[in-house]
C-alpha cells in the first residue's frame, strides 16, 4: 500500500519535547478569501475615514493618508504579532500565521512576510504568489518562504473538540472479526477516520469513499451501504 | 488499554488543561501540563488510537507549544536595544554590502548632478518639460514655501505624502532584491539618476540656494535610508546567487532576518525623513545658513551614530 502521508498536506514540526505535531496547512481558497475579508475591512476604515475627515481639510487628508500608509503596510504585521498570528479576516475563516516550527511571529518575522508582499502582488493582483502557494509543497507565498512561515488552519476539522462525536460513545459492535484481522494499520485507520467523520460528510461524499473500497468489501461478501460501513467502522475501533 | 476507557479516564484532565491555556491564570502550570499532554500524544500514536482523538491532541499539544514557545517583548525596551546596539552593529557587521549599495546609489547621483550642471541641455533626455516646469516651480525662491504646493495646513498632508511614497520606494528596493539582486540595483541606480538630474538641473539654472536650503535637512536620512533598503536587498539577492554551503531556500531566509534590521532602520530613517521634510524643510522663513548647518549636523550625526554606537558589546 502506498504512503498515505505522501497525500497529506500536513506540516510536520517535531518539538523538544519528542512529539510531532501535524501543522494543517491552509490552501490557496482558504488564504484568499481571508485575504478578501481584511481587503474590505481596510476599505470600510478608509471610505468612512474619507467620509468623517473631508470637512477638516488638507490636514484631514494627511492624517487620511498616514492611516493608508499604516493599514497597507502594518495591519497584517501587528495583527500577526498581536493576535497570536489572526488578523481580522483569518480569524473569520479560521486560519492563521505561524513561524514552520509552530511558534508565534515575531515582529521580523512578519515584517518579512508582508513586505515581500510587494514581489507576490506582482504583476496583477497576487500572479507572483497565486503560484507559489499552488506550487510550493506547504501552500507558501513567496513571503512565507521567505520569513519561514506558514499558514495552517486554527482549528482543522470538528474532530479537534471535546464534543465532537467520537467522545460520545460509538455502538459497541463486535461482528466482522474475520474482515477486521485481515486490515492492515492503515486500512483500520481510514475506516476509523471514516466513522468519526461520518456525521460531518454530506451523503454523497460518503457514498464516493464508499465506492473506493467496495470492491474490496465484495470480494468478502459485506454489503456495501453506507450503514453497513459505519458497522464496520465502528466495530474496527472496538476491535482494539 | 481500549480508546473508550482511555477516554474517559482522561478527558477531565483534558478540560482542565483547555482552561488553564484559555484562562492565562497558574502561567506556571504551563509547562508541567504540556509535557503530560505531549507524552499522551506519543501514547495514544503508538496505541494506534483514532485519528479523532489523535488530532484533538494535536491541537492541545500544539496550543500550548506556540503558546510557551513564543518570544515575549517588551516593546519599549526592543526599540531601545534597536537603536541603542541592534541597528548601528548590524549596519557595521554588513559594511561591505553596504558600501556597494551606496556606490550603486550615490555614484549616479553626483554623476548625473555634475553631468546636467555642465551640460544642462542633457536634462531633456531624462525629463520631459512639463515635468521640469513643475520641478522649476516647486523650488522657486519667490515661492512661500519651497517644494509641492500647498495650502496653509498642508503640513500633515505632505507628511502622510512623503511618508507613503518614500517608505514605499524602500520597501520595493528591499522587496526587488528577490529577483537574484538585480531588482534591487536597479532601483538603486533609477532613483540615484533621477535625484541627481533633478538637482543638477535645479543648480544648473540658479536655485541652488533654494534647492539646498529645501534638501538639506531631511536629505540625509532619505538617502541612507534608500542606501539601506538598497544594501537589505542586496543581501537577499547574494544569498540566492551565492548561497554557501546552505540550500538556497535556507540561506534565503538567514539573508532575511540579517538583513531585517537595516530594513527596520531604514523605515525608521523615512519616517524622520518625512516629518523632516515635510515640517522643516519647506519654511522660508528659517535663513539659509541655519537650514545648511542643521543639514551638515544630521549628516555628521548620523555618521557618528553608524560609527559609534553599540560599541560596548552588550552581551558581556
Amino acid at each position: 500500500m502506498f504512503d498515505i502521508s505522501s497525500l497529506s498536506l500536513s506540516y510536520v514540526v517535531d518539538t523538544p519535547e519528542g512529539v510531532a505535531i501535524k501543522l494543517p496547512v491552509a490552501g490557496l481558497w482558504s488564504r484568499s478569501a481571508a485575504w478578501m475579508i481584511d481587503l474590505l475591512i481596510r476599505g470600510g476604515v478608509y471610505i468612512f475615514l474619507a467620509i468623517v475627515l473631508s470637512i477638516t481639510g488638507l490636514f484631514g487628508q494627511g492624517i487620511l493618508l498616514i492611516v493608508i500608509f499604516t493599514l497597507e503596510w502594518f495591519y497584517p504585521v501587528f495583527y500577526e504579532v498581536l493576535n497570536n498570528g489572526k488578523t481580522p479576516g483569518k480569524k473569520i475563516i479560521g486560519i492563521k500565521v505561524v513561524n514552520t516550527n509552530g511558534s508565534q511571529l515575531d515582529w521580523g518575522a512578519s515584517m518579512t512576510r508582508n513586505i515581500i508582499r510587494f514581489i507576490d502582488m506582482l504583476p496583477l493582483v497576487y500572479g507572483v504568489g497565486f503560484i507559489s502557494v499552488l506550487l510550493s509543497r506547504h501552500s507558501q507565498r513567496i513571503g512565507d518562504i521567505v520569513a519561514g512561515t506558514i499558514v495552517i488552519y486554527d482549528n482543522h476539522d470538528n474532530t479537534g473538540s471535546l464534543e465532537s462525536p467520537m467522545f460520545s460513545g460509538l455502538n459497541n459492535i463486535t461482528a466482522y472479526k474475520s474482515f477486521i484481522t485481515d486490515l492492515s494499520l492503515d486500512e483500520r485507520r481510514a475506516f476509523i477516520a471514516f466513522a468519526e467523520r461520518f456525521d460531518s460528510l454530506s451523503v454523497p461524499r460518503k457514498e464516493e469513499l464508499i465506492s473506493i473500497i467496495s470492491p474490496v468489501l465484495k470480494k468478502y461478501n459485506l454489503n456495501d451501504d453506507i450503514k453497513a460501513i459505519k458497522q464496520i467502522s465502528e466495530s474496527v475501533i472496538n476491535s482494539k | 488499554m481500549n480508546q473508550a476507557e482511555y477516554i474517559n479516564q482522561q478527558s477531565n484532565f483534558w478540560k482542565t488543561c483547555e482552561q488553564l491555556l484559555s484562562s492565562g491564570t497558574n502561567r506556571s502550570e504551563l509547562p508541567e501540563t504540556y509535557r503530560v499532554l505531549s507524552h499522551q500524544l506519543a501514547v495514544a500514536e503508538s496505541r494506534n488510537y483514532s485519528p479523532g482523538l489523535i488530532n484533538y491532541l494535536q491541537k492541545l499539544v500544539l496550543d500550548y507549544h506556540s503558546q510557551l514557545y513564543r518570544q515575549r517583548t517588551n516593546w519599549f525596551l526592543s526599540l531601545w536595544l534597536f537603536f541603542y546596539d541592534t541597528f548601528p552593529h548590524s549596519l557595521r557587521e554588513n559594511y561591505k554590502i553596504f558600501a556597494v549599495a551606496a556606490t550603486l546609489f550615490f555614484l549616479p547621483l553626483i554623476l548625473t548632478t555634475t553631468i546636467i550642471f555642465f551640460y544642462p541641455e542633457y536634462v531633456y533626455y531624462f525629463l520631459s518639460i512639463e515635468k521640469l516646469a513643475d520641478i522649476k516651480d516647486m523650488y522657486n525662491p519667490e515661492n512661500a514655501v519651497l517644494g509641492r504646493e500647498r495650502a496653509e495646513d498642508g503640513d500633515w498632508y505632505m507628511f502622510g505624502f512623503y511618508l507613503y511614497n518614500n517608505t514605499s520606494i524602500g520597501f520595493r528596493t528591499f522587496a526587488a532584491g528577490l529577483l537574484m539582486g538585480f531588482g534591487s540595483v536597479f532601483f538603486l541606480l533609477f532613483n540615484g539618476v533621477f535625484i541627481g538630474v533633478i538637482a543638477g538641473y535645479l543648480i544648473s539654472i540658479g536655485y541652488s540656494e533654494s534647492f539646498f536650503s529645501f534638501v538639506s535637512g531631511h536629505s540625509s536620512f532619505e538617502l541612507i535610508a534608500i542606501a539601506l533598503s538598497g544594501a537589505a536587498g542586496l543581501m537577499l539577492g547574494r544569498s540566492l546567487i551565492n548561497p554557501g554551503n546552505l540550500k538556497r531556500k535556507l540561506a534565503l531566509q538567514q539573508a532575511a532576518k540579517l538583513a531585517m534590521p537595516l530594513m527596520q532602520g531604514a523605515m525608521s530613517f523615512f519616517f524622520i525623513a518625512a516629518a523632516i521634510e515635510a515640517f522643516w524643510s519647506s519654511s522660508q522663513s528659517t535663513m539659509f545658513i541655519i537650514k545648511i548647518t542643521v543639514g551638515i549636523f544630521l549628516w555628521l550625526s548620523i555618521a557618528g551614530y553608524f560609527l559609534f554606537a553599540g560599541r560596548n558589546n552588550l552581551a558581556k
